[in-house]
Formats: structure tokens, C-alpha cells, sequence
């Protein structure tokens, strides 16, 4: 990685709690309405998915990529956002 | 393949189980990760390209359509047998290059043929190929070229040799046109100190002949006046005398300045045999008819110099200033300046008692020459004002001339008073002494006003006492 952004800081620096999808690294206001309408609307339910997945980082970003349209860069990033997360606090 | 079309159908469970048959790790079947389930599922099964292809269509797709063209997919099927190197080299040709595909195609239809046909092609293919080639052994690459470098360089010193060992004067005159090239280029940087020592004796030797040259064309009446009065190399048959000679510089005016670049070379080669003894000088001279009279005028000032020296007055030596520079600038650059001390002792106990004067006169020129050479007023000067660069060379060879012998060994000492004394008058009269004393006292106890005071108080009394 060449450097974490402000955004992964942030969300790694606590606990999520019921923060929104979009404070998610890698997820903006776009991939963010499209994964509320596809009904994972908190940070919460996208861990969910990731857990269910159990965290293989090749579904997890396939999922993603199928899910909301997102880019390997923005699955790369969000992936590794929850990666870190769980290992923090899970 | 049924069971592949059949996988969207499966129910979580049964799609659970597929995945546990394949090997797969066991998920839980979601909503959300059946999707994702089933395609690695599908992978999993398949195997087969369409299916890949189906399930993964902008990967497979997009590189296969960038990376290779339309026409060497065809070949490319063909050609997996003949291994990585030609599936590479077809991604050299175009797509349109048909000749290739069906030359490439050639081995497989016929047995024996092709690798003769490959064997007697390789030379015209090896055009196109070459760039590919060569692309990736860089290391190759670099070989050859060098091999190339080797090659060219030996033809091109040959082409230079044979030129040059054609003649041995055109060699040395080549060597002169090189050599006369980099006198008058001087930005050009020389590699060693030798050279750089040569070329900068060789441009004293220039200047120097200019000087002469100059003085001998504006100044004949007071070179004549600087006569030698015997010396055995005077008396030579080759340089009669000197009045000659000099005579023959005022005839030849125009033509030496000309002629004086391939000439300083070789008066330079052969200047230390000059101070070692006169019969050599003899051979150097005789070795070149052609200009006797700058051989002349290189010889001249060993003899003059050592006999002139302390007779003359400081102002009649300034004609003669620069040619016994011109005969101890050999002695300019350091190997010579050392190697001539002990050598011209035979020569001048030949020529005059008092050599001691001359040698020691000698060593001097040539550093202060330099000097001249490397101070900022020469470079600074424009050519119009050589008459004024004379003088000041004039003005310090005179003034160098005044010192004493005693204060000529070392040379620091005597550059340094020399350049005080020149600012300093030597003789000081009387009066001159005693208005700075006045002036020094005036300033120490301000006399002039005591003065005043004092004579104006005289003055009142001398008043008082005559009226009253």
C-alpha cells in the first residue's frame, strides 16, 4: 500500500457502530446509494457480508464488484478497511 | 455441463453441497453471496473457456483483444507446439502479415521442409525479427555493439596511419595543423599535464616571437644597439653576424608570423640541446634551413643575455627584453626550468664572465613572463594596446634588473619586494625627508598653530616694544 487515507484512519480508529456504508474506505456517495438500495445501508451490514463470506478477500471484492459496481481499487479499499477493522476490535 | 447450466436453479443447499463436492470451502448460501457463490462454483466446474469467458467476460475479453492481434490468434493455436519464443515473435508482426502466418504455418502442414525453409529464411526474417531481438538481449546488444565500436576504430586509426606514415613531413605537419589547432582553440581542454605544459610553453614561445618580432619591426635602432661583442656561436659560418640576420628579419616581416605555429613545435622539441652546448645548436639549426633567422633569434639571446646583461641600462634592455625571454622560455614549464640550471654553465663559461648574471637572469624572465601571461591585465588587454603590455613587461624586467644578485634566490622574496619597491622612490632628497618630518611633527603636536600663536605674540611685542 502506498498510504492509508484519512477515512481509513478514522474508521479503524474505532468501533463502528452504527456509522453509515459510506464512511467505509473506498465507499463515496455513489457506491454508497448503491449498496443502500441494495439494502446494506450501515458499515455493520457490509462487515456482515464480509464475515459471511469469511473473509476471502477474492469474494468479498467479487461481491462487491457485482454488488455496487465498484472498482478493484475501491473493493481493494474497502476490503482492507474491514480487514484491519476486525482485527482491531473483532 | 448440464449441471453448470443447472446451477442458478440449485437451491442454497444443494448449491452448499456442490461447492463442498468441488472442493470449495463451505459458506453459508445467502441472498447476497449466492451470486458470487455460484460464479466461483461455475469456475470451479467448468474449467472450459466459454464458461470462464461467460463468467468473467471483461477480463478474457478485454486482454485478449488488446494483447493479440485478430489474424495470430488463428496462428497462435498452430504454433503452440513450436513454444514461447514464436507465439512471442508473432506479436511482432502485424495482424496483415499473411507471409508470416503461412511460413510459420508451413511446419506443421509438412514434415521435413520447414525447418529447411526456417533455416533459409531466418535471413530475411531477421529484419523484422531483428527488433524484437535485440529489445530483449539488451545484454547481446551491448556486445555487439561494442564489437562494432572495436571494429570501426582500428579501420579508422589504419585510414590515419597510412596517412600519415605516407610522409613523415606531412605527418609532422599534420601533427603541427593539430597542434596549431589546439594553440589557437583555447577552450579546448587538454587531458594531461604534459600537454597542457607544452601548449603553454608553446604560446610563451609565440608571444614571445611576437614581442620580438614587434620590437625587431618598430624598434630596429635600439636592437642594434644591443650588439653581442664575441661569442664563438656569433662567429659561425652559418650566421655570419648578427647585423645580417636581423636584416634579414626587417626583409622578412610579413612572411614569419605566418610560419611561426609549425615552427614553435620544433624549436621547442630541440630547445634543451641548445643550452647545453653550441655545436648542438649548430645540428638543430642546420636541420632546418628554411627560417634560420627564428632559430637565429631563439639562439641569439643565450649569448646577448649573458653578455649584455649587466652593462646596459634598464631602459636599452627593454628592446631586448623579450627575445632572452624568448631564449629561457623553454625553461618555462618545470621539467625544463630544472633540467637547464646545471647545463648552461659550459655555455656561458664559453661566452663571458659574467654567465652567473645571465643564468640567474634567466631562471627570473620566464617566471615573470607567466606571470604576465596569467595575470588579468594581459588576458584583459585588447590587442590594440600591445604597446602598453610591452612597456609594462619593459617596466619589470627593468626593475628586476635593478635588484641586486643577492636578492634573486629567492624568488618569492624578490617578487614580492620588487613589487613594493616599485612603489616606493628609492632616492629620496633632503627636502622631500624633511617635509615629512615637518608634516609627521605638525600632526603629532600641531606646531603650524603654536607657531602661529607664537609669532603673532612676537609680533605684538615687537610693536609694543617699538611704540612704546
Amino acid at each position: 500500500m502506498s498510504g492509508t487515507t484519512q477515512k481509513y484512519r478514522n474508521f479503524i480508529a474505532e468501533p463502528m457502530g452504527q456509522k453509515s456504508v459510506t464512511e467505509l474506505a473506498g465507499i463515496g456517495e455513489t457506491l454508497g446509494g448503491r449498496l443502500s438500495e441494495a439494502g446494506f445501508d450501515k458499515a455493520y451490514t457490509v462487515l456482515g457480508q464480509y464475515l459471511v463470506l469469511k473473509k476471502d478477500e477474492e469474494l468479498f471484492k467479487d461481491w462487491m464488484k457485482d454488488v455496487c459496481n465498484a472498482s478493484s481499487k475501491q473493493a481493494s479499499d474497502c476490503y482492507n478497511c474491514l480487514n484491519d477493522w476486525c482485527e482491531e476490535f473483532l | 455441463m448440464a449441471d453448470i447450466d443447472n446451477l442458478d436453479s440449485l437451491s442454497n443447499a444443494e448449491l452448499r453441497a456442490q461447492m463442498i463436492a468441488q472442493g470449495l470451502p463451505n459458506m453459508p448460501i445467502t441472498d447476497s453471496s449466492r451470486k458470487v457463490l455460484v460464479k466461483r462454483l461455475r469456475t470451479s466446474l467448468g474449467g472450459n473457456a466459454a464458461s470462464s469467458a461467460a463468467a468473467s467476460p471483461k477480463k478474457a475479453g478485454n486482454r485478449r483483444e488488446t494483447m493479440q492481434p485478430v489474424a495470430a490468434t488463428a496462428a497462435d493455436q498452430v504454433d503452440k507446439s513450436d513454444g514461447l519464443a514464436k507465439t512471442r515473435r508473432s506479436i511482432a508482426f502485424p495482424a496483415s502479415d499473411t507471409k508470416e502466418a503461412e511460413r510459420r504455418r508451413k511446419p506443421e502442414t509438412v514434415a521435413a521442409p520447414p525447418r529447411e525453409s526456417e533455416a533459409v529464411k531466418p535471413a530475411a526474417v531477421a529484419a523484422k525479427a531483428a527488433p524484437i531481438q535485440t529489445r530483449r538481449t539488451s545484454n547481446t546488444e551491448h556486445r555487439e555493439m561494442h564489437v562494432e565500436r572495436v571494429v570501426k576504430k582500428p579501420e579508422t586509426i589504419v585510414e590515419e596511419t597510412m596517412a600519415t606514415t605516407a610522409t613523415t613531413a606531412t605527418k609532422v605537419t599534420k601533427q603541427h595543423k593539430g597542434e596549431s589547432a589546439l594553440e589557437v582553440n583555447s577552450l579546448i581542454i587538454l587531458e594531461s599535464d604534459e600537454e597542457v605544459e607544452e601548449q603553454m610553453s608553446r604560446a610563451l614561445n609565440r608571444a614571445e616571437e611576437q614581442l620580438v618580432f614587434k620590437q625587431k619591426t618598430v624598434k630596429p635602432t635600439s636592437k642594434l644597439t644591443t650588439t653581442t661583442t664575441s661569442t664563438q656561436y656569433v662567429g659561425d659560418s652559418l650566421y655570419p653576424s648578427l647585423e645580417s640576420t636581423r636584416e634579414r628579419i626587417r626583409q622578412q616581416p610579413l612572411e614569419r608570423p605566418s610560419l611561426r605555429y609549425e615552427q614553435a613545435p620544433i624549436s621547442y622539441s630541440q630547445a634543451a640541446p641548445i643550452t647545453t652546448s653550441t655545436h648542438q645548436s649548430h645540428q638543430y639549426i642546420s636541420s632546418d634551413p628554411l627560417y634560420p633567422t627564428r632559430e637565429q633569434k631563439n639562439q641569439q639571446p643565450l649569448e646577448r643575455s649573458s653578455l649584455n646583461y649587466e652593462q646596459q641600462a634598464p631602459i636599452s634592455h627593454l628592446s631586448q627584453a623579450p627575445r632572452i625571454t624568448g631564449a629561457s622560455s623553454y625553461a618555462s614549464s618545470g621539467r625544463y626550468s630544472s633540467y637547464l640550471s646545471p647545463q648552461t654553465v659550459p655555455v656561458k663559461s664559453t661566452t663571458s664572465a659574467a654567465a652567473p648574471t645571465a643564468t640567474s637572469y634567466r631562471r627570473s624572465p620566464p617566471r615573470n613572463y607567466t606571470t604576465e601571461f596569467s595575470d588579468d591585465t594581459a588576458d584583459d588587454e585588447p590587442l590594440s594596446q600591445g604597446g602598453h603590455f610591452e612597456s609594462d613587461f619593459a617596466r619589470n624586467l627593468a626593475r628586476l634588473r635593478a635588484e641586486r644578485i643577492g636578492d634573486r634566490g629567492n624568488s618569492i622574496n624578490r617578487r614580492i619586494t620588487g613589487g613594493r619597491r616599485s612603489l616606493r622612490p628609492e632616492h629620496e632628497s633632503t627636502s622631500v625627508v624633511l617635509g615629512r618630518w615637518w608634516q609627521s611633527l605638525d600632526r603629532k603636536y600641531n606646531l603650524k598653530s603654536k607657531l602661529f600663536i607664537s609669532m603673532v605674540a612676537l609680533l605684538l611685542y615687537v610693536a609694543y616694544r617699538v611704540y612704546y
